[in-house]
């Protein structure tokens, strides 16, 4: 059985004519699989993440490409199909929680909103769905929560409401945003801690868009590093960080991290030599795309 | 107001005897705009709670804690952005503390700070070389000013073209280098560094870091860091200040704080960082 999500050759542009920013990405995720998507800035991580949402901007397009959620086709069905199947075995956990929940709106009926929308549930078994979700995220008093507006909770306890209504509609997809960078370090491993835990119970794949080496290590199992819009490396995590079967980029991201147990080894820039490569290679890659888009 | 020597429950002795800045039951509280009442003065939080501390010359030291642990408002009343409700601070002997007004304003030369968010503490409608030459005109340093403006930029690893540009024309390492070209173009004798390295990108962050260690290396600055990142502050600097709640929880050199934390927040922070490197133990053991 071919994998849940494949990503095959998606090459996204900016409209009329623009540059592009993901350059023939091809990737697949497995069911029950956690995918690590690291890269810098600007390297089109939560753009692939925004094109499987389907929450592309309207200032770029695609331009070529297949995205298979399930085996169908989501750039070649018709929108409204589109966005049920996407609404109906995906969804997100974004990175900042105060942008994500509408700040003049309860809790409760943010969690509930997906399910009697998307999935024509009754308000009644929508809410006792959502009061068991925050359960599950170990929110002490659910009942509070759910009444509670945004400005009510602290960060860590706003980004579990997130991740309960994320799981609450039992998606079988679940893009994850950066969802940890916010947030300190003692609060971001009981976030990590409860993904993972959420994760393996409902059997979910997941997209992990993130920046930093260290959680990729913790939470994936197999991870692809972009550059400039363009996938460098996919492999196991285990093969990435034991040195093993990777990239000169992706050592070279591994090596500019900061190391808390090997201060002296750590925090080398990425050297010039390797994004002079790269971008060498863009460029070729950017010259022959471009000789057969010639307008 | 508290006269006692600073305690020193961690590294006391490895402190040089003549520090930079000491600080003396450092407090700070302020209004309680979430609590104000209709009529009356509202009510005070405190949000420093009676520090004690010294940071010596010639060093970078660390000032780590989670959000709302008070480091930043450490930071701005270190350089006076802030006036501390009570207690000490001894700038090369000197009580700045209550300072104001002209004795202040000859103080902000030797007092810079480095921001954290560049976009927001550059304005966007200067060019690079009107901001660093602020400053310098502000501080009567006019004599060979585009000489230091240009000083400045290269010691800050800028090109001298970027004096032309618009912040928004630079990268986000670039913009930081020009928060950093500024504050070294008065020669300051400390600079506060308040999350400087946060919004940066693996890469870049490295080369920051790297920039910081060679300037205090070659210019002698003492400077204060300010960090939520256990593993940079590892790294860059020599002595630390653990914060929680406003207040120190720990205190010392910093490889000795860290190899053996005496106190269970700090080895809480410790355990929380995520190495790069695979161990499925990690998520499972609690923290």
């Amino acid at each position: 059985m071919s994998a849940f999500l494949e990503i095959e050759g998606l090459t996204v542009r900016l409209a009329r004519g623009g540059p592009r920013l993901l350059r023939d990405v091809s990737l697949s995720v497995e069911r029950q699989e956690v995918h690590g998507l690291v890269g810098e800035s600007g390297a089109g991580k939560s753009m692939i993440g925004k094109a499987i949402a389907g929450l592309l901007p309207r200032a770029v397009e695609v331009t070529a490409g297949a995205i298979r959620l399930d085996g169908a086709d989501l750039l070649a069905m018709r929108p409204a199909a589109r966005r049920r199947l996407i609404g109906a075995k995906t969804a997100i956990i974004p990175q900042d929680p105060l942008t994500a929940l509408n700040p003049c709106r309860r809790i409760g009926g943010q969690i509930t909103d997906r399910l009697i929308r998307t999935l024509g549930w009754d308000a009644g078994r929508a809410t006792t769905r959502a009061r068991e979700m925050l359960d599950e995220v170990h929110i002490r008093e659910p009942e509070r929560v759910l009444r509670a507006y945004p400005h009510e909770l602290s960060g860590g306890m706003r980004q579990r409401v997130l991740i309960a209504a994320a799981f609450a509609a039992e998606p079988e997809l679940i893009i994850a945003d950066e969802p940890t960078t916010a947030l300190d370090v003692t609060v971001q491993k009981q976030i990590l801690r409860l993904i993972a835990e959420m994760q393996d119970r409902h059997h979910t794949a997941m997209l992990f868009v993130t920046h930093d080496m260290g959680v990729v290590a913790k939470i994936c199992q197999n991870v692809s590093v972009l550059y400039a819009g363009k996938v460098m490396h996919t492999g196991s995590a285990r093969a990435l960080f034991s040195g093993a079967a990777t990239h000169p980029y992706a050592e070279a991201l591994i090596a500019a991290t900061p190391r808390f147990d090997r201060p002296e080894e750590s925090l080398l820039p990425v050297p010039a030599e390797v994004t002079e490569a790269l971008d060498a290679e863009i460029a070729a890659d950017d010259a022959a795309w471009g000789a057969g888009h010639a307008a | 107001m508290p006269r006692s020597p600073p305690t020193m429950p961690r590294g006391g002795p490895d402190m040089p005897p003549d520090p930079l800045i000491e600080v003396r039951g450092l407090r700070l509280s302020l209004p309680d705009l979430n609590a104000k009442p209709l009529f009356g003065a509202p009510p005070r939080i405190e949000i420093l709670k009676g520090l004690d501390f010294a940071i010596p010359r010639g060093t970078i030291t660390g000032i780590v804690g989670e959000s709302g642990s008070g480091k930043s408002t450490l930071g701005r009343c270190l350089v006076r952005l802030y006036r501390p409700t009570a207690g000490e601070i001894l700038f090369d002997g000197q009580d700045i503390a209550g300072l104001e007004g002209l004795g202040l304003a000859r103080l902000r030369r030797d007092l810079q700070m480095i921001f954290q968010d560049p976009m927001s503490s550059l304005n966007p409608r200067h060019r690079i070389g009107r901001i660093i030459r602020g400053p310098l005109q502000v501080n009567g340093l006019t004599d060979d000013l585009e000489t230091r403006v240009s000083d400045a930029l290269r010691h800050a690893q800028l090109p001298t073209t970027a004096a032309a540009r618009y912040p928004h024309q630079l990268s986000g390492g670039q913009r930081q280098r020009v928060g950093i070209a500024r504050a070294i173009a008065l020669a300051p004798r400390f600079i506060v560094a308040d999350e400087i390295v946060s919004g940066l990108d693996v890469s870049t962050q490295a080369q920051i870091i790297t920039l910081l260690e060679r300037l205090v290396a070659e210019m002698g600055l003492t400077m204060a860091f300010i960090s939520h990142d256990l593993s940079v502050i590892r790294r860059l600097c020599s002595h630390v200040i653990v914060l929680q709640g406003g207040e120190i929880v720990e205190q010392g050199e910093t490889a000795a704080i860290f190899e053996v934390p005496a106190h269970p927040y700090t080895r809480t922070l410790r355990d929380a960082i995520p190495l790069p490197e695979i161990d499925e133990t990690w998520l499972a053991v609690s923290g």
